[in-house]
Protein backbone atom coordinates (compact mmCIF):
# COMPACT_ATOMS: atom_id res chain seq x y z
CA UNK A 1 0.00 0.00 0.00
CA UNK A 2 2.99 2.40 0.12
CA UNK A 3 3.51 3.15 -2.95
CA UNK A 4 -0.24 4.20 -3.31
CA UNK A 5 0.29 7.07 -0.37
CA UNK A 6 0.03 10.45 -1.88
CA UNK A 7 -1.73 9.61 -4.83
CA UNK A 8 -3.94 12.71 -3.73
CA UNK A 9 -1.17 15.08 -4.13
CA UNK A 10 -1.53 16.48 -7.64
CA UNK A 11 -5.22 17.32 -6.48
CA UNK A 12 -4.66 18.78 -3.01
CA UNK A 13 -3.54 22.29 -3.90
CA UNK A 14 -6.31 22.89 -6.70
CA UNK A 15 -4.33 22.64 -9.77
CA UNK A 16 -5.90 20.64 -11.64
CA UNK A 17 -7.84 19.16 -14.42
CA UNK A 18 -10.28 16.65 -15.49
CA UNK A 19 -7.52 14.59 -16.82
CA UNK A 20 -6.15 14.44 -13.51
CA UNK A 21 -9.66 13.46 -11.97
CA UNK A 22 -10.19 10.68 -14.43
CA UNK A 23 -6.50 9.31 -13.16
CA UNK A 24 -7.73 9.82 -9.53
CA UNK A 25 -11.01 7.92 -10.23
CA UNK A 26 -8.70 5.10 -11.75
CA UNK A 27 -6.75 4.59 -9.03
CA UNK A 28 -9.93 4.32 -6.54
CA UNK A 29 -11.63 2.37 -8.80
CA UNK A 30 -8.75 -0.40 -9.36
CA UNK A 31 -8.48 -0.42 -5.53
CA UNK A 32 -12.12 -1.03 -5.21
CA UNK A 33 -11.88 -4.12 -7.23
CA UNK A 34 -8.84 -5.40 -5.67
CA UNK A 35 -9.99 -4.69 -2.10
CA UNK A 36 -13.70 -4.60 -1.75
CA UNK A 37 -13.80 -1.60 0.16
CA UNK A 38 -10.79 0.95 0.67
CA UNK A 39 -8.01 0.03 2.74
CA UNK A 40 -7.03 2.19 6.04
CA UNK A 41 -4.62 4.30 4.11
CA UNK A 42 -6.63 5.12 1.52
CA UNK A 43 -9.07 6.54 3.60
CA UNK A 44 -7.09 8.87 5.56
CA UNK A 45 -5.61 10.11 2.42
CA UNK A 46 -9.36 10.91 0.54
CA UNK A 47 -10.12 12.79 4.29
CA UNK A 48 -6.91 15.05 3.56
CA UNK A 49 -8.38 15.71 0.74
CA UNK A 50 -11.89 16.17 1.75
CA UNK A 51 -10.30 19.11 4.37
CA UNK A 52 -8.52 20.95 1.47
CA UNK A 53 -10.19 24.00 0.33
CA UNK A 54 -8.79 24.53 -2.97
CA UNK A 55 -10.14 20.91 -3.80
CA UNK A 56 -13.34 21.68 -3.40
CA UNK A 57 -13.47 24.96 -4.90
CA UNK A 58 -11.69 24.18 -8.10
CA UNK A 59 -13.85 20.53 -8.09
CA UNK A 60 -16.73 22.65 -8.30
CA UNK A 61 -15.03 25.14 -11.00
CA UNK A 62 -14.89 22.28 -13.23
CA UNK A 63 -17.93 21.13 -12.56
CA UNK A 64 -19.16 24.04 -14.00
CA UNK A 65 -16.93 24.88 -16.92
CA UNK A 66 -15.91 21.58 -18.10
CA UNK A 67 -19.65 19.39 -17.81
CA UNK A 68 -20.20 17.03 -20.51
CA UNK A 69 -16.29 15.81 -19.32
CA UNK A 70 -17.04 15.39 -15.80
CA UNK A 71 -20.35 13.80 -16.09
CA UNK A 72 -19.02 11.12 -18.55
CA UNK A 73 -16.16 10.56 -16.59
CA UNK A 74 -18.22 10.04 -13.29
CA UNK A 75 -20.81 7.59 -14.69
CA UNK A 76 -17.54 5.77 -15.78
CA UNK A 77 -16.85 5.23 -12.47
CA UNK A 78 -20.01 5.63 -10.89
CA UNK A 79 -19.57 2.62 -8.43
CA UNK A 80 -16.53 5.16 -7.20
CA UNK A 81 -18.65 8.04 -6.94
CA UNK A 82 -21.43 6.68 -5.17
CA UNK A 83 -18.76 5.37 -2.10
CA UNK A 84 -17.65 8.81 -1.64
CA UNK A 85 -20.18 11.58 -0.25
CA UNK A 86 -18.43 14.43 -2.19
CA UNK A 87 -18.19 13.26 -5.78
CA UNK A 88 -22.10 11.87 -5.00
CA UNK A 89 -22.66 15.58 -4.51
CA UNK A 90 -21.19 15.90 -7.39
CA UNK A 91 -23.49 13.88 -9.47
CA UNK A 92 -26.35 15.98 -8.30
CA UNK A 93 -24.38 19.46 -9.18
CA UNK A 94 -24.02 17.92 -12.67
CA UNK A 95 -27.90 16.66 -12.90
CA UNK A 96 -28.74 20.31 -11.77
CA UNK A 97 -26.71 21.50 -14.90
CA UNK A 98 -28.15 18.98 -17.23
CA UNK A 99 -31.45 18.91 -15.77
CA UNK A 100 -31.48 15.65 -16.36
CA UNK A 101 -31.77 12.67 -12.93
CA UNK A 102 -28.37 10.98 -12.50
CA UNK A 103 -28.80 9.93 -9.05
CA UNK A 104 -31.91 8.86 -6.87
CA UNK A 105 -32.54 11.10 -4.40
CA UNK A 106 -32.83 8.14 -2.10
CA UNK A 107 -29.07 7.83 -2.37
CA UNK A 108 -28.14 11.42 -2.14
CA UNK A 109 -30.54 12.04 1.33
CA UNK A 110 -28.02 10.15 4.14
CA UNK A 111 -24.71 11.78 2.51
CA UNK A 112 -26.13 15.69 2.75
CA UNK A 113 -24.25 16.33 6.21
CA UNK A 114 -21.16 14.45 5.21
CA UNK A 115 -18.41 16.79 7.01
CA UNK A 116 -16.14 18.77 4.91
CA UNK A 117 -15.31 22.43 5.02
CA UNK A 118 -16.72 23.46 2.23
CA UNK A 119 -19.90 21.40 2.60
CA UNK A 120 -22.38 24.59 2.17
CA UNK A 121 -21.62 24.94 -1.19
CA UNK A 122 -22.41 21.66 -2.71
CA UNK A 123 -25.31 20.98 0.26
CA UNK A 124 -27.39 24.04 -0.96
CA UNK A 125 -27.41 22.98 -4.54
CA UNK A 126 -27.97 19.21 -3.72
CA UNK A 127 -30.76 20.22 -2.04
CA UNK A 128 -32.11 22.45 -4.80
CA UNK A 129 -31.52 18.92 -6.96
CA UNK A 130 -33.90 17.39 -4.34
CA UNK A 131 -36.28 20.09 -5.01
CA UNK A 132 -36.59 20.00 -8.43
CA UNK A 133 -37.05 16.08 -8.98
CA UNK A 134 -38.18 14.89 -5.96
CA UNK A 135 -40.11 17.49 -4.55
CA UNK A 136 -42.01 15.62 -1.73
CA UNK A 137 -39.08 14.10 -0.18
CA UNK A 138 -37.51 17.44 0.47
CA UNK A 139 -40.28 17.92 2.98
CA UNK A 140 -40.86 14.96 4.57
CA UNK A 141 -37.86 13.45 4.83
CA UNK A 142 -35.76 17.21 6.11
CA UNK A 143 -38.12 20.17 6.87
CA UNK A 144 -40.42 17.91 9.04
CA UNK A 145 -37.36 15.78 10.65
CA UNK A 146 -35.69 19.79 11.07
CA UNK A 147 -39.18 20.73 12.85
CA UNK A 148 -39.21 17.63 14.98
CA UNK A 149 -36.12 17.80 15.78
CA UNK A 150 -35.61 21.11 16.99
CA UNK A 151 -35.87 20.91 20.95
CA UNK A 152 -33.68 18.47 20.72
CA UNK A 153 -30.75 20.26 18.74
CA UNK A 154 -31.67 23.27 20.84
CA UNK A 155 -30.83 21.26 24.15
CA UNK A 156 -27.62 20.11 22.90
CA UNK A 157 -26.34 21.38 19.43
CA UNK A 158 -23.10 19.52 19.49
CA UNK A 159 -23.74 17.47 16.81
CA UNK A 160 -22.63 17.69 13.30
CA UNK A 161 -25.97 17.45 11.64
CA UNK A 162 -26.54 20.91 12.66
CA UNK A 163 -25.01 22.21 9.65
CA UNK A 164 -27.76 21.47 8.01
CA UNK A 165 -30.01 23.71 9.58
CA UNK A 166 -27.38 26.25 8.26
CA UNK A 167 -27.43 24.83 5.08
CA UNK A 168 -31.73 24.69 5.09
CA UNK A 169 -31.27 28.39 5.86
CA UNK A 170 -28.70 29.31 2.97
CA UNK A 171 -31.34 27.24 0.61
CA UNK A 172 -34.51 29.19 1.65
CA UNK A 173 -33.45 32.28 1.29
CA UNK A 174 -31.68 31.90 -2.03
CA UNK A 175 -34.67 30.20 -3.16
CA UNK A 176 -36.55 33.96 -1.82
CA UNK A 177 -34.34 35.99 -3.14
CA UNK A 178 -32.09 34.59 -5.83
CA UNK A 179 -29.11 37.13 -5.97
CA UNK A 180 -28.12 35.58 -2.92
CA UNK A 181 -26.95 32.94 -4.92
CA UNK A 182 -23.98 35.48 -6.66
CA UNK A 183 -22.27 36.02 -2.78
CA UNK A 184 -21.83 32.78 -2.26
CA UNK A 185 -20.92 31.15 -5.62
CA UNK A 186 -19.69 34.34 -6.73
CA UNK A 187 -16.11 33.22 -7.51
CA UNK A 188 -17.27 30.22 -9.15
CA UNK A 189 -19.64 30.74 -11.52
CA UNK A 190 -21.17 34.23 -12.61
CA UNK A 191 -24.87 33.10 -13.93
CA UNK A 192 -25.55 30.57 -10.92
CA UNK A 193 -29.05 31.95 -10.67
CA UNK A 194 -31.13 29.73 -12.96
CA UNK A 195 -29.43 26.37 -11.56
CA UNK A 196 -31.92 27.37 -8.77
CA UNK A 197 -35.79 25.95 -9.08
CA UNK A 198 -38.45 27.88 -9.90
CA UNK A 199 -40.71 26.50 -7.04
CA UNK A 200 -39.95 28.38 -3.54
CA UNK A 201 -41.61 27.04 -0.45
CA UNK A 202 -44.31 28.31 1.17
CA UNK A 203 -44.47 30.31 4.04
CA UNK A 204 -45.15 27.43 6.62
CA UNK A 205 -41.87 25.56 5.17
CA UNK A 206 -39.77 28.60 5.45
CA UNK A 207 -41.01 29.74 8.85
CA UNK A 208 -40.25 26.05 10.17
CA UNK A 209 -36.54 26.56 8.93
CA UNK A 210 -36.08 30.18 9.72
CA UNK A 211 -37.89 29.14 13.13
CA UNK A 212 -35.83 26.05 14.44
CA UNK A 213 -32.34 27.84 12.63
CA UNK A 214 -33.15 31.13 15.04
CA UNK A 215 -33.97 28.72 18.28
CA UNK A 216 -31.10 26.57 17.66
CA UNK A 217 -28.37 29.43 17.11
CA UNK A 218 -29.84 31.37 20.10
CA UNK A 219 -29.28 27.95 22.28
CA UNK A 220 -25.70 27.66 21.32
CA UNK A 221 -24.70 31.08 22.06
CA UNK A 222 -26.29 31.07 25.06
CA UNK A 223 -24.61 27.72 25.92
CA UNK A 224 -21.17 29.10 24.72
CA UNK A 225 -21.71 32.50 26.81
CA UNK A 226 -22.09 30.29 29.49
CA UNK A 227 -19.40 27.89 29.26
CA UNK A 228 -17.10 30.93 28.37
CA UNK A 229 -17.98 33.07 31.84
CA UNK A 230 -18.04 29.99 34.00
CA UNK A 231 -14.35 29.21 32.97
CA UNK A 232 -12.84 32.23 33.66
CA UNK A 233 -14.54 32.10 37.39
CA UNK A 234 -13.43 28.59 37.81
CA UNK A 235 -9.83 29.48 36.97
CA UNK A 236 -9.67 31.89 39.80
CA UNK A 237 -10.99 29.19 42.35
CA UNK A 238 -7.54 27.75 42.47
CA UNK A 239 -6.17 30.98 43.64
CA UNK A 240 -8.91 31.69 45.95
CA UNK A 241 -8.46 28.16 48.21
CA UNK A 242 -5.23 26.67 46.72
CA UNK A 243 -2.16 26.07 48.19
CA UNK A 244 -2.27 27.14 52.19
CA UNK A 245 -4.11 26.24 55.07
CA UNK A 246 -3.77 22.07 54.68
CA UNK A 247 -3.53 19.92 57.31
CA UNK A 248 -2.67 17.28 55.18
CA UNK A 249 -1.35 16.56 51.90
CA UNK A 250 -4.38 14.40 51.00
CA UNK A 251 -6.94 17.27 51.25
CA UNK A 252 -4.81 19.14 48.96
CA UNK A 253 -5.25 16.57 46.57
CA UNK A 254 -8.47 15.39 47.02
CA UNK A 255 -9.25 19.45 46.24
CA UNK A 256 -6.42 19.94 43.50
CA UNK A 257 -8.10 16.69 41.53
CA UNK A 258 -11.91 17.95 41.79
CA UNK A 259 -10.74 21.94 40.87
CA UNK A 260 -8.91 20.42 37.72
CA UNK A 261 -11.53 18.07 36.58
CA UNK A 262 -14.48 20.15 36.77
CA UNK A 263 -11.97 22.94 34.70
CA UNK A 264 -11.25 20.39 32.06
CA UNK A 265 -14.83 19.44 31.87
CA UNK A 266 -15.39 23.42 31.27
CA UNK A 267 -12.86 23.64 29.25
CA UNK A 268 -14.49 20.48 27.09
CA UNK A 269 -17.70 22.07 26.83
CA UNK A 270 -16.31 25.33 25.63
CA UNK A 271 -14.58 23.87 22.93
CA UNK A 272 -17.02 21.78 21.46
CA UNK A 273 -19.98 24.16 21.68
CA UNK A 274 -17.29 27.37 19.98
CA UNK A 275 -16.90 24.70 16.98
CA UNK A 276 -20.91 24.26 16.64
CA UNK A 277 -21.50 28.20 16.39
CA UNK A 278 -18.63 28.75 13.64
CA UNK A 279 -19.84 26.27 12.05
CA UNK A 280 -23.95 27.12 12.56
CA UNK A 281 -22.76 30.79 11.80
CA UNK A 282 -19.91 30.71 9.33
CA UNK A 283 -17.83 33.03 10.71
CA UNK A 284 -14.78 31.98 9.63
CA UNK A 285 -15.95 32.21 5.67
CA UNK A 286 -16.99 35.26 4.59
CA UNK A 287 -18.97 34.24 1.96
CA UNK A 288 -21.16 31.82 4.22
CA UNK A 289 -21.29 34.96 6.91
CA UNK A 290 -22.74 37.34 4.43
CA UNK A 291 -24.96 35.48 3.08
CA UNK A 292 -26.86 34.55 5.85
CA UNK A 293 -26.95 38.05 7.34
CA UNK A 294 -28.24 38.67 3.74
CA UNK A 295 -30.61 35.98 4.50
CA UNK A 296 -31.58 37.08 8.07
CA UNK A 297 -32.37 40.85 6.64
CA UNK A 298 -34.73 39.56 3.84
CA UNK A 299 -36.57 37.05 6.19
CA UNK A 300 -37.21 39.44 8.96
CA UNK A 301 -38.71 42.23 6.57
CA UNK A 302 -41.54 39.68 5.30
CA UNK A 303 -44.09 40.41 7.20
CA UNK A 304 -45.61 36.76 7.22
CA UNK A 305 -42.68 35.05 8.26
CA UNK A 306 -41.91 37.71 11.23
CA UNK A 307 -45.60 36.89 12.20
CA UNK A 308 -44.33 33.08 12.22
CA UNK A 309 -41.05 33.46 13.78
CA UNK A 310 -41.55 36.73 16.29
CA UNK A 311 -41.05 34.39 19.38
CA UNK A 312 -37.53 33.18 18.33
CA UNK A 313 -36.36 36.26 16.30
CA UNK A 314 -36.70 37.68 19.81
CA UNK A 315 -35.00 34.87 21.62
CA UNK A 316 -32.39 35.56 19.48
CA UNK A 317 -32.41 39.09 19.54
CA UNK A 318 -32.06 38.77 23.75
CA UNK A 319 -28.80 36.14 22.85
CA UNK A 320 -27.27 38.30 20.81
CA UNK A 321 -27.37 40.85 23.14
CA UNK A 322 -26.09 39.01 25.99
CA UNK A 323 -23.23 37.56 23.93
CA UNK A 324 -21.95 40.87 23.58
CA UNK A 325 -22.05 41.66 27.04
CA UNK A 326 -19.83 38.71 27.73
CA UNK A 327 -17.41 38.64 24.34
CA UNK A 328 -14.44 39.39 26.26
CA UNK A 329 -15.10 36.35 28.43
CA UNK A 330 -15.35 34.41 25.37
CA UNK A 331 -12.48 35.68 23.70
CA UNK A 332 -9.92 35.38 26.20
CA UNK A 333 -9.56 31.26 25.60
CA UNK A 334 -9.80 31.60 21.84
CA UNK A 335 -7.95 34.16 20.06
CA UNK A 336 -8.51 32.06 16.70
CA UNK A 337 -12.26 31.62 16.33
CA UNK A 338 -13.93 33.90 18.53
CA UNK A 339 -12.96 37.17 17.43
CA UNK A 340 -14.43 36.36 14.10
CA UNK A 341 -17.77 35.44 15.84
CA UNK A 342 -17.95 38.36 18.33
CA UNK A 343 -18.02 40.27 14.85
CA UNK A 344 -20.72 38.58 13.25
CA UNK A 345 -22.83 38.06 16.52
CA UNK A 346 -22.33 42.47 16.66
CA UNK A 347 -23.42 42.23 12.56
CA UNK A 348 -26.36 39.98 13.46
CA UNK A 349 -27.77 42.32 16.48
CA UNK A 350 -27.67 45.31 14.26
CA UNK A 351 -29.36 43.50 11.46
CA UNK A 352 -31.93 42.36 14.04
CA UNK A 353 -32.49 45.55 15.92
CA UNK A 354 -33.10 47.45 12.40
CA UNK A 355 -35.81 45.33 11.72
CA UNK A 356 -37.25 44.52 14.21
CA UNK A 357 -37.50 48.54 14.52
CA UNK A 358 -39.01 48.78 11.20
CA UNK A 359 -42.13 46.36 12.12
CA UNK A 360 -42.10 46.65 15.59
CA UNK A 361 -46.06 46.38 15.80
CA UNK A 362 -45.61 42.40 15.20
CA UNK A 363 -43.48 42.23 17.89
CA UNK A 364 -45.25 44.34 19.98
CA UNK A 365 -48.28 42.11 19.54
CA UNK A 366 -46.62 39.47 19.91
CA UNK A 367 -45.04 40.32 23.65
CA UNK A 368 -48.41 41.63 24.77
CA UNK A 369 -49.46 38.04 25.44
CA UNK A 370 -49.94 36.77 29.07
CA UNK A 371 -48.31 33.44 30.54
CA UNK A 372 -44.90 31.48 30.48
CA UNK A 373 -43.17 31.88 28.14
CA UNK A 374 -43.73 34.84 26.90
CA UNK A 375 -43.70 36.57 30.31
CA UNK A 376 -40.17 35.62 31.20
CA UNK A 377 -39.04 37.37 27.58
CA UNK A 378 -40.60 40.55 28.05
CA UNK A 379 -39.33 40.76 31.36
CA UNK A 380 -35.44 39.70 29.84
CA UNK A 381 -35.61 42.04 26.82
CA UNK A 382 -36.93 45.11 28.68
CA UNK A 383 -34.43 45.09 31.38
CA UNK A 384 -31.44 45.36 28.17
CA UNK A 385 -30.74 48.69 27.56
CA UNK A 386 -28.68 48.04 24.92
CA UNK A 387 -31.36 47.16 22.56
CA UNK A 388 -32.41 50.50 22.07
CA UNK A 389 -35.84 51.59 21.04
CA UNK A 390 -37.06 48.03 21.71
CA UNK A 391 -35.74 48.14 25.89
CA UNK A 392 -38.24 50.97 26.27
CA UNK A 393 -40.99 50.74 24.10
CA UNK A 394 -41.98 47.32 25.70
CA UNK A 395 -42.08 48.81 29.36
CA UNK A 396 -45.12 50.54 29.03
CA UNK B 1 -34.51 30.35 27.55
CA UNK B 2 -34.16 29.19 30.92
CA UNK B 3 -37.01 30.30 32.89
CA UNK B 4 -37.09 28.27 36.49
CA UNK B 5 -34.25 26.20 38.23
CA UNK B 6 -35.96 23.85 40.65
CA UNK B 7 -34.06 22.24 43.78
CA UNK B 8 -30.40 23.25 42.26
CA UNK B 9 -30.91 20.53 39.52
CA UNK B 10 -33.67 20.87 37.84
CA UNK B 11 -33.69 23.78 34.67
CA UNK B 12 -36.84 24.53 33.13
CA UNK B 13 -36.38 25.93 29.42
CA UNK B 14 -38.86 26.87 27.00
CA UNK B 15 -39.07 23.74 25.44
CA UNK B 16 -37.49 21.30 27.07
CA UNK B 17 -36.52 20.30 30.64
CA UNK B 18 -33.18 19.06 31.97
CA UNK B 19 -31.69 17.66 35.06
CA UNK B 20 -28.50 16.67 35.89
CA UNK B 21 -26.93 15.55 38.55
CA UNK B 22 -23.29 14.57 37.91
CA UNK B 23 -21.37 16.86 39.31
CA UNK B 24 -23.31 17.38 42.80
CA UNK B 25 -23.24 13.41 43.14
CA UNK B 26 -19.02 13.47 42.60
CA UNK B 27 -18.99 16.60 45.29
CA UNK B 28 -20.30 14.08 47.60
CA UNK B 29 -18.34 11.25 46.85
CA UNK B 30 -15.02 13.68 46.79
CA UNK B 31 -14.49 12.86 50.65
CA UNK B 32 -14.42 8.91 50.24
CA UNK B 33 -11.81 9.41 47.76
CA UNK B 34 -9.45 9.93 51.06
CA UNK B 35 -11.28 7.55 53.29
CA UNK B 36 -9.34 4.77 55.26
CA UNK B 37 -8.33 1.94 52.90
CA UNK B 38 -11.82 0.19 51.83
CA UNK B 39 -12.05 -2.58 49.11
CA UNK B 40 -13.43 -2.55 46.33
CA UNK B 41 -13.09 1.39 46.14
CA UNK B 42 -14.15 1.65 42.51
CA UNK B 43 -17.39 0.69 43.01
CA UNK B 44 -17.83 3.66 46.28
CA UNK B 45 -17.31 6.32 43.52
CA UNK B 46 -18.76 5.81 40.13
CA UNK B 47 -19.56 9.41 39.60
CA UNK B 48 -15.79 10.30 40.22
CA UNK B 49 -14.93 7.62 37.61
CA UNK B 50 -17.27 9.02 34.79
CA UNK B 51 -15.72 12.18 35.19
CA UNK B 52 -12.46 11.27 34.83
CA UNK B 53 -13.72 9.19 31.48
CA UNK B 54 -15.52 12.20 30.10
CA UNK B 55 -12.54 14.81 30.90
CA UNK B 56 -10.37 12.05 29.59
CA UNK B 57 -7.96 13.38 33.05
CA UNK B 58 -7.98 12.15 36.69
CA UNK B 59 -8.75 8.37 36.19
CA UNK B 60 -4.91 7.75 36.20
CA UNK B 61 -4.18 10.85 38.38
CA UNK B 62 -7.10 9.68 40.98
CA UNK B 63 -5.55 5.94 41.16
CA UNK B 64 -2.44 7.44 41.47
CA UNK B 65 -3.07 9.81 44.10
CA UNK B 66 -5.48 7.87 46.71
CA UNK B 67 -5.73 4.24 45.33
CA UNK B 68 -1.89 3.93 46.92
CA UNK B 69 -0.73 5.09 50.39
CA UNK B 70 -3.93 5.19 52.32
CA UNK B 71 -2.97 5.87 55.89
CA UNK B 72 -5.64 8.48 56.48
CA UNK B 73 -7.51 8.93 59.71
CA UNK B 74 -10.67 10.88 60.40
CA UNK B 75 -10.08 14.05 60.95
CA UNK B 76 -8.93 14.37 56.98
CA UNK B 77 -12.56 13.74 56.16
CA UNK B 78 -13.58 16.60 57.87
CA UNK B 79 -10.79 19.11 56.79
CA UNK B 80 -11.85 18.00 53.24
CA UNK B 81 -15.31 18.87 53.77
CA UNK B 82 -14.57 22.26 55.21
CA UNK B 83 -12.43 22.96 51.79
CA UNK B 84 -14.95 21.79 49.60
CA UNK B 85 -17.71 24.09 51.08
CA UNK B 86 -15.38 26.99 50.48
CA UNK B 87 -15.02 26.24 46.43
CA UNK B 88 -19.39 26.53 46.71
CA UNK B 89 -20.63 24.00 44.24
CA UNK B 90 -22.69 26.43 41.67
CA UNK B 91 -25.14 24.54 39.64
CA UNK B 92 -24.12 26.70 36.93
CA UNK B 93 -21.67 23.78 35.60
CA UNK B 94 -24.84 21.14 35.65
CA UNK B 95 -26.60 23.17 33.60
CA UNK B 96 -23.85 23.37 31.12
CA UNK B 97 -23.29 19.75 30.95
CA UNK B 98 -25.90 19.62 28.09
CA UNK B 99 -22.90 21.08 25.92
CA UNK B 100 -21.40 17.37 25.88
CA UNK B 101 -20.85 15.58 22.74
CA UNK B 102 -24.30 13.67 21.61
CA UNK B 103 -22.63 10.58 22.64
CA UNK B 104 -21.10 11.22 25.70
CA UNK B 105 -25.03 13.02 26.70
CA UNK B 106 -26.78 9.23 26.05
CA UNK B 107 -24.03 7.33 28.24
CA UNK B 108 -24.64 9.49 30.64
CA UNK B 109 -28.15 9.30 30.09
CA UNK B 110 -28.48 5.58 30.47
CA UNK B 111 -25.95 5.81 33.71
CA UNK B 112 -29.01 8.10 35.13
CA UNK B 113 -26.63 11.35 35.41
CA UNK B 114 -28.61 13.73 33.33
CA UNK B 115 -32.59 13.86 32.21
CA UNK B 116 -33.59 15.70 28.81
CA UNK B 117 -37.29 16.15 28.62
CA UNK B 118 -38.42 17.84 25.38
CA UNK B 119 -41.91 18.76 26.21
CA UNK B 120 -43.12 17.64 22.70
CA UNK B 121 -42.39 13.79 24.12
CA UNK B 122 -44.01 14.18 27.27
CA UNK B 123 -47.17 11.95 27.42
CA UNK B 124 -48.50 12.56 30.78
CA UNK B 125 -47.69 14.50 33.85
CA UNK B 126 -48.79 13.59 37.19
CA UNK B 127 -48.71 13.71 40.95
CA UNK B 128 -47.68 10.89 43.37
CA UNK B 129 -46.95 9.87 46.79
CA UNK B 130 -43.72 8.04 47.64
CA UNK B 131 -42.42 7.06 51.03
CA UNK B 132 -45.11 9.63 52.50
CA UNK B 133 -43.82 12.96 50.40
CA UNK B 134 -45.51 13.87 47.48
CA UNK B 135 -43.67 14.04 44.06
CA UNK B 136 -43.85 15.08 40.17
CA UNK B 137 -43.62 12.26 37.80
CA UNK B 138 -43.43 13.21 34.55
CA UNK B 139 -43.81 9.97 31.32
CA UNK B 140 -41.78 10.37 28.30
CA UNK B 141 -39.76 9.64 25.60
CA UNK B 142 -36.30 10.10 25.79
CA UNK B 143 -34.50 11.42 22.48
CA UNK B 144 -31.61 10.60 23.58
CA UNK B 145 -31.67 6.73 23.66
CA UNK B 146 -34.91 6.11 22.20
CA UNK B 147 -37.17 4.84 25.12
CA UNK B 148 -39.93 5.53 27.27
CA UNK B 149 -38.87 7.13 30.66
CA UNK B 150 -39.84 8.55 33.76
CA UNK B 151 -38.83 11.19 35.67
CA UNK B 152 -39.67 11.96 38.83
CA UNK B 153 -38.90 15.07 41.17
CA UNK B 154 -39.99 16.44 44.70
CA UNK B 155 -43.43 18.50 44.46
CA UNK B 156 -43.78 21.93 43.92
CA UNK B 157 -47.04 23.69 42.79
CA UNK B 158 -45.53 26.95 41.27
CA UNK B 159 -43.09 24.54 39.34
CA UNK B 160 -46.24 22.14 38.31
CA UNK B 161 -48.32 24.48 37.04
CA UNK B 162 -45.30 26.09 34.80
CA UNK B 163 -44.54 22.47 33.63
CA UNK B 164 -48.21 22.32 32.59
CA UNK B 165 -48.68 25.78 30.71
CA UNK B 166 -45.56 25.13 29.30
CA UNK B 167 -46.32 21.45 27.78
CA UNK B 168 -49.57 23.35 26.80
CA UNK B 169 -47.86 26.01 24.98
CA UNK B 170 -45.06 23.92 22.89
CA UNK B 171 -48.33 21.13 22.09
CA UNK B 172 -49.66 24.04 19.82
Amino acid sequence: MTSMRGFVEPLIDGRFNTYDLEVFLEVLNKTLIQYRSYPRGIVSEIQKLYGSEEFNKRLLEILFTDTGNVNTILLRYKRVALSLSLLRKALAVIGLINNSMSISCDQLIPVLVKPHKMITLYNVLALSYIHRFCHDKLYFTIIRAVKEKTPLYEANPTYLNVILFRDLYIYASILYKHELANILYGSITSDIDKYFTDRVFDPTERSIIVDSYNRVLASTLQLLRISGRSLYEWSSVKDRIGGEGYKTKYVARAVEWYIEAVNKLIATIYRTVLNTAVSLTGAINEDIANTILKGVEYNISDESIAIKTAYSTLKLLLETSLYMENAGYIEEYDKEYAPHLTSYVEKLKKILVEAIKSIGDTYRRILSVEGEPIDTLRKRLSSRTDLGEISWTLEK
Amino acid sequence: MLIRIHRNIVFIHDTYIFASNLLGRVYREIPFLVMPHISKKKRRLPAIETLSWITKYGLGAAREKFYEEMEVIESVREELRRKLEEIEPRNIFEYIIRGLPRNTLQTLAKLGYIWLIPFKNISSISIEEYKGAKIIRIDYLCPLTNTRRIFKTIYDQEVYDLIKKLYLYNKE
